[in-house]
Formats: structure tokens, C-alpha cells, sequence
């Protein structure tokens, strides 16, 4: 590594620490009154008998319960009346929620962006809806826009102990796909430049139709500022786009830092892109060919993100890596269909539905395969895990990549 | 290119060959009855040889969207007639998610009400979807086909009347649509949440029509007070159906109701166990499946 790099890393990293060392957030009390205006970036959920909606509230996420029937839109901005309630989780965490606020929808001021996204998304569901099952289209939408909110509460448990919600999250995924297919398509039509350009402001639109999630921002970020070297006619260099689109995020908002998604994407895309070089290549044989990136993705995605999902979630499916190499090659060309019929569907809903039933196979595929891991899917269950625990096994595998990387150099 | 060609011809190849499969199983000619796994609820899907559809409750949520999309091929969306037996959240919440996703052509219900958040719900969707809101008595009778009949055979005028008194509902009463689907020497009796006291009125009201009946969907989830030993002896069902969710708070099914099945000596499905239960039938004889 050249001093000049590293000097950038390390003046990154410090402006980094300044900025969270700066960072004092008005803290959130519990039984305090809200009264405020905010945007509604998710998609309301249900989980049984009651909706969920999840807003920012001074940086913070704060969950409202409301009914189930409940009909918010994603984009709406929506005054928020209500008792905070805070709760601090066995980690330490506080979780904070509003129980049954009063909530009022304010008119005509959605934005054009979101109004356009809200729409599209609208006509989405309703396009995906037409000739596939609820779960078929609500996986559909988790693949390509990494939105989980129409999948049923059950089937997203059974996602978890498969270990593949990573599948239905926004995620680095989903934006590489979404570049490295539309990016050729620009090529053929205009200047290199402007397809370029065209790319950008695709990705960006994708990640606001997502919802703005930690996770799907750093990504596009990330490919944005791939891209941008691409226009200014620098080589791309994976690592230090992702390390600066980390510190650009912590910049902008330092809560993003406590966000279990930004975490969880962040650690996942950091172990593809130290450890996957330095896994042992496996044979070059016609099925391992297949599998074989897919395997080594998964592996050092695990092996960076496993302390943490056991920390926050307790649980691990012990089988996730071969569901993975099961299901990964459906990904691809799921998000091609995805994205044609998310383009449709502004023309029309239904001939939107009539693209997304090439889906169908691929999707019946991928939920017989969940079915069937997550009823016999061994999952190592813990009580809890110690912070210096998880920061020890990092330490350890930071190490290990440190003295092979010295070893082969 | 060349491999997007590939990908696609593969997929739109398995696509035409799960039409055809799903277009060969549906349409056979018979009637297909599913009892939907929707966990602690009640959900039915009847599907008539001549493609008519008709729902009997929808379950407490989302759930009843795989059940449908299971008891129909994938590119029907229609419902001719979608049925609430009693406005309990257990029985009505799912049909607002129907009413989202299908076209429902006719919906009916008792009349009784509520003032839970689901029933506003369900009365502004069936409202948004320009439906009358159709009010079903002992004594009406729903033609489906030209052999296919749905009788209502509880509750009357005169109990409605004496349980809302001056036109408020007195929510303690439970009331429950019973309706009747007879096809040929086929026959169903669909309970939602009755009490034996009510089958006992119905059944001295119409006793020929429901001696000898085929299938009983057992009354409230199996309910201790669904059903008596007399009720049984009456019906004399070949398969009684219990739609219930695994490990309920109610403790449903009760152990009464599975002792008086066991010593009528009628074959027990139950939804927790089986999930969805399909029942195919020309009218003459049935397939459980």
C-alpha cells in the first residue's frame, strides 16, 4: 500500500472519530411527549394482529404501533402525537417506541421524489400481485427493492433460520446487480459519460423507491462513487470506495453507526472484500465451477457478520451456507425480471404482472428450498454474547488476514 | 446475450408447463373444497366445476392469500361470492387482505356487527369495492350451478331480533352463519363459530336435510360447546373437519369434542396437524387429500 493511501485512510478515519466525538444527540426520554412531523421511509408491517410503523425520530428509530389495517403509504409525511416509551434490550441497546400515537396524514407534501417513488412501489405491488402468490410477490419485492414489508411475519422468521434475509434486505447485492446490468445497456445507446451518468441517477432513484435503508444508501453510495471514478477516469478500486461511503455515512448521520443493518452490511461487504481473496480456491470442476463464487461469497460474508447476528439475534441456522449456494444463483436473473417489470409497471400494472410471472418458477424454487431448511435447519442458540467477545474474534480474524497477506506478499 | 435467451426459454417453458399442470388438476370437472391452514381460524375455499369461486371466512390474517392461491390456478382472481359467518376478528380480518388482491363479485354476512378496527375495515372495503352489503336468514337459498346449492340453515329473524333487542348488539350472543352446500349426494355443513344450541334449532327445522351429511366442519374451532353426542348421532358425518391453530391459547380443540368424535367412531382432519385439507368430490364420493 502506498503512504499516500494510507495517509487518506488515516485522515478518513480520524476526521471519523472527531465527528462522533462531536456527536451529542438530544437523548430520547422515556414517557416523553412527541409531537412532530415525520417521513415515513418503510413500508408499515404486520406482525400478527397489529401494524408497525418504523420513523426517525432525532436520529433515532422509534416504532409505532398502529392498526393493522392502517392504510400509510410509503413517502406520506405524518404528524406524530404520542408517549415515548424507551426500552433498554439485554445488549444494552434502547429500543423506543410510540404505543397507538395519534397520527394525521399531512396533505399534499410528499415531495416529488418520494411521491414518484410511492407510486411506482404502489404500482409494484399491485403488478407483482396479479398472477403470483402473496408470498411469491412479497419475495419478489424483498429481492429486488429489499422491501420485506409485504412478507408474512412466519415466512420471515423461516427466512431467519435459513440464514438468508440478507436475500430480502437492500443490500451491496442488489445495487452491484442493478449497475452491472444497466450500465451495458447505457453503453450501447450513448456516450460512455453519459450512460455513466444515466447509471447514477438510476441508482439513485432505485435506493429512494428502497426506502433509504442504512444498507441500500452506503451501497449506492458505494457504486456511485465507483462510478464517478469510472467518469473522472480513475481505475475503480473497490476497498477504498466502500471504506470512504462508510465514513461519508458516518459523517452525514453518526447514529447510522448504531443501525444493526448498517453494521451487518458494512462487516458483510468488508469480509467479501478482505477474505474472499484469501480463501482456499476449490477445484475447478463443472458443478463447483457453478457454485464456486457463490460459495466463497457467503463464506467470508459469514465468517465477517457471524459475531454480530449472534450478538443481536441470538441465533444462527447452522445450515445457512448451503442454503445460500442453493438459492444465490436465483438472485441474478430474479432482479433482471424485477427491475423490467418495476420499469413496466410505470406504463402499466398489469402487463408489469404479466413480466413478473417469468418469475414464478425461479421464486417457487427459492421458497421450496426455505420451506424445506428451515424445518430441519439445526440453530445454535445463545443466551448472550459479551461485546469483548465479538471485539476479540475480530481482532483474531484481522490478525489472521494480516500475517497471510504478509506470507504471500 | 445468448445466455439471457437460454434463461428465458427455460423459464417460459417450465411457465407453460405449470399452466397446463394446474389448468389439468383444476378444471377436472369436480368440486374442490379447501379448509385453509390459517392457524386459530376458519377459512374454506369452494371452487365449482364451472370455475365458480366462494370463500366462507378469511382467517385472522394474511395466511388466507397462500390458501387461495393454493385452492385456485395462479391466474384466477376472481371471487363470486365471498361469505362472513360472524363479525369475529378470527373469521374476518383476512378477507380485507382478499378484498386487496381479488375481485370479489358478492359478499353476505349475518346481521350483526362490531366496533372492532377489522370490521370498519371489511365494511370500507367492501364499500370501496361497490358491493352490497347482503344480509343472509334461515331460509335463503344460494344457487352457485344448476347442482350446487348453499342453504342457510341458522340464524333466523326471530333470534337476530331477540339478540340485538332495540337494534343494539349484545356481543356476549355469539351467532354464527350455518350454511348447508349440498352437490348431488354431496353435502357440507359449514358451522363457523355455532353453539350446539343452534345446530339443535336448525336441526329441528330441517331434519332430513341434515341427517347423513358428508362433511361437518366441527363448530368453533372444536369448541366445547360446539357440538353433543346427539348432534353427532344425527348428522352422522362421514369426516369432520376442525380448523384450528397449533398450540391455541383456547385450548382448542376441547377434549369432550375429540372423545364424542372418537366414540361416534367418525374419521377426525384437523388443520394444525394435516395443514390445508382438500376435499375433491363428483358429487358421489369424495377424495381427501
Amino acid at each position: 500500500m502506498s503512504p499516500r493511501l494510507l495517509l487518506l485512510y488515516f485522515v478518513l478515519a480520524l476526521a471519523v472519530i472527531i465527528r462522533l466525538l462531536l456527536y451529542h444527540p438530544t437523548p430520547l426520554l422515556d414517557g416523553q411527549l412527541i409531537d412532530t412531523t415525520v417521513r415515513l421511509l418503510n413500508s408499515p408491517t404486520v406482525n400478527g394482529a397489529r401494524g408497525q410503523l418504523v420513523v426517525k425520530i432525532q436520529d433515532q428509530r422509534v416504532s409505532l404501533s398502529v392498526s393493522r389495517f392502517s392504510e400509510y403509504q410509503y413517502g406520506d409525511l405524518l404528524h406524530v402525537v404520542g408517549s415515548l416509551k424507551a426500552r433498554v434490550l439485554d445488549d444494552g441497546r434502547t429500543v423506543y417506541s410510540i404505543y397507538f400515537p395519534k397520527i394525521t396524514v399531512v396533505e399534499n407534501d410528499s415531495g416529488l421524489p418520494f411521491h414518484f417513488a410511492g407510486f411506482i412501489r404502489e404500482r409494484l405491488e399491485d403488478g407483482f400481485g396479479r398472477y403470483l402468490s402473496s408470498d411469491q410477490a412479497g419475495l419478489l419485492m424483498g429481492i429486488v427493492f429489499g422491501i420485506s414489508g409485504m412478507l408474512d411475519y412466519d415466512l420471515r422468521s423461516q427466512f431467519q433460520i435459513a440464514g438468508v434475509t440478507h436475500v430480502i434486505a437492500a443490500s451491496g447485492m442488489n445495487v452491484t446487480l442493478l449497475a452491472a446490468f444497466l450500465l451495458p445497456i447505457f453503453l450501447r445507446l450513448t456516450k460512455r459519460r453519459d450512460a455513466l451518468l444515466l447509471t447514477l441517477i438510476c441508482l439513485g432513484f432505485y435506493a429512494i423507491i428502497s426506502g433509504l435503508s442504512a444498507s441500500i444508501v452506503r451501497a449506492a453510495l458505494m457504486g456511485g462513487i465507483g462510478l464517478i471514478g469510472l467518469m473522472v477516469g480513475r481505475q475503480k478500486t473497490a476497498f477504498i470506495s466502500f471504506f470512504l461511503t462508510g465514513c461519508i455515512m458516518i459523517f452525514i448521520t453518526p447514529s447510522v453507526i448504531a443501525d444493526i443493518g448498517f453494521q451487518l452490511s458494512f462487516m458483510s461487504t468488508a469480509g467479501m472484500l478482505l477474505i474472499m481473496p484469501i480463501l482456499p480456491t476449490l477445484p475447478s470442476m463443472p458443478v463447483v465451477r457453478l457454485v464456486k463464487e457463490d460459495l466463497a461469497a457467503t463464506l467470508a460474508a459469514q465468517i465477517a457478520s457471524m459475531p454480530l447476528l449472534l450478538y443481536y439475534f441470538h441465533s444462527l441456522g447452522l445450515l445457512s451456507v448451503i442454503v445460500n449456494v442453493l438459492v444465490l444463483w436465483t438472485i441474478p436473473p430474479l432482479m433482471i425480471i424485477g427491475s423490467i417489470a418495476g420499469v413496466v409497471a410505470i406504463l402499466s400494472a398489469p402487463l408489469a404482472g404479466v413480466v413478473a410471472l417469468l418469475a414464478l418458477p425461479l421464486l417457487s424454487y427459492f421458497m421450496a428450498v426455505i420451506h424445506l431448511f428451515a424445518s430441519i435447519s439445526p440453530v445454535l442458540q445463545v443466551e448472550s454474547v459479551p461485546v469483548s467477545l465479538v471485539l476479540g474474534y475480530y481482532f483474531i480474524v484481522a490478525a489472521v488476514l494480516v500475517t497471510l497477506k504478509k506470507r504471500r506478499s | 446475450m445468448k445466455k439471457y435467451l437460454i434463461i428465458s426459454l427455460c423459464l417460459v417453458l417450465f411457465l407453460l408447463g405449470f399452466s397446463l399442470y394446474q389448468a389439468i388438476v383444476f378444471n377436472d370437472g369436480k368440486l374442490h373444497v379447501t379448509i385453509c391452514d390459517v392457524g386459530q381460524g376458519d377459512a374454506v375455499v369452494m371452487r365449482t366445476p364451472d370455475q365458480r369461486v366462494i370463500l366462507f371466512d378469511g382467517g385472522p390474517d394474511k395466511k388466507v392469500l397462500g390458501c387461495l392461491n393454493r385452492a385456485m390456478p395462479y391466474w384466477e382472481r376472481h371471487i363470486d361470492l365471498m361469505i362472513l359467518s360472524h363479525p369475529h376478528a378470527d373469521h374476518l380480518n383476512g378477507l380485507v387482505d382478499v378484498l386487496r388482491v381479488y375481485s370479489v363479485r358478492q359478499f353476505a354476512t349475518e346481521e350483526l356487527d362490531n366496533t372492532s378496527d377489522g370490521y370498519k375495515a371489511l365494511e370500507q372495503a367492501v364499500k370501496k369495492e361497490g358491493l352490497v352489503w347482503q344480509i343472509l336468514y334461515q331460509g335463503d337459498r344460494i344457487k352457485i350451478s344448476h347442482d350446487i346449492s348453499l342453504n342457510v340453515i341458522w340464524p333466523t329473524r326471530e333470534y337476530i331480533s331477540t339478540i340485538t333487542g332495540d337494534g343494539a348488539v349484545v356481543y356476549e350472543e355469539v351467532s354464527s352463519l350455518e350454511l348447508l352446500l349440498s352437490y348431488k349426494d354431496f353435502r357440507l355443513l359449514l358451522t363457523g363459530d355455532s353453539q350446539h344450541e343452534h345446530l339443535e334449532e336448525a336441526l329441528r327445522m330441517y331434519p332430513a336435510e341434515l341427517s347423513n351429511i358428508t362433511v361437518l366442519q366441527e363448530p368453533h374451532h372444536g369448541s366445547r360447546t360446539g357440538i353433543t353426542p346427539e348432534i353427532i348421532q344425527a348428522f352422522s358425518p362421514q369426516l369432520v373437519t376442525i380448523s384450528v391453530g397449533a398450540k391455541n391459547t383456547y385450548g382448542h380443540p376441547a377434549s369432550n369434542v375429540i372423545s364424542i368424535l372418537q366414540d361416534a367412531g367418525v374419521l377426525v382432519v384437523r388443520t394444525d396437524k394435516e395443514g390445508d385439507l382438500k376435499l375433491i368430490t363428483d358429487g358421489k364420493s369424495y377424495n381427501l387429500k
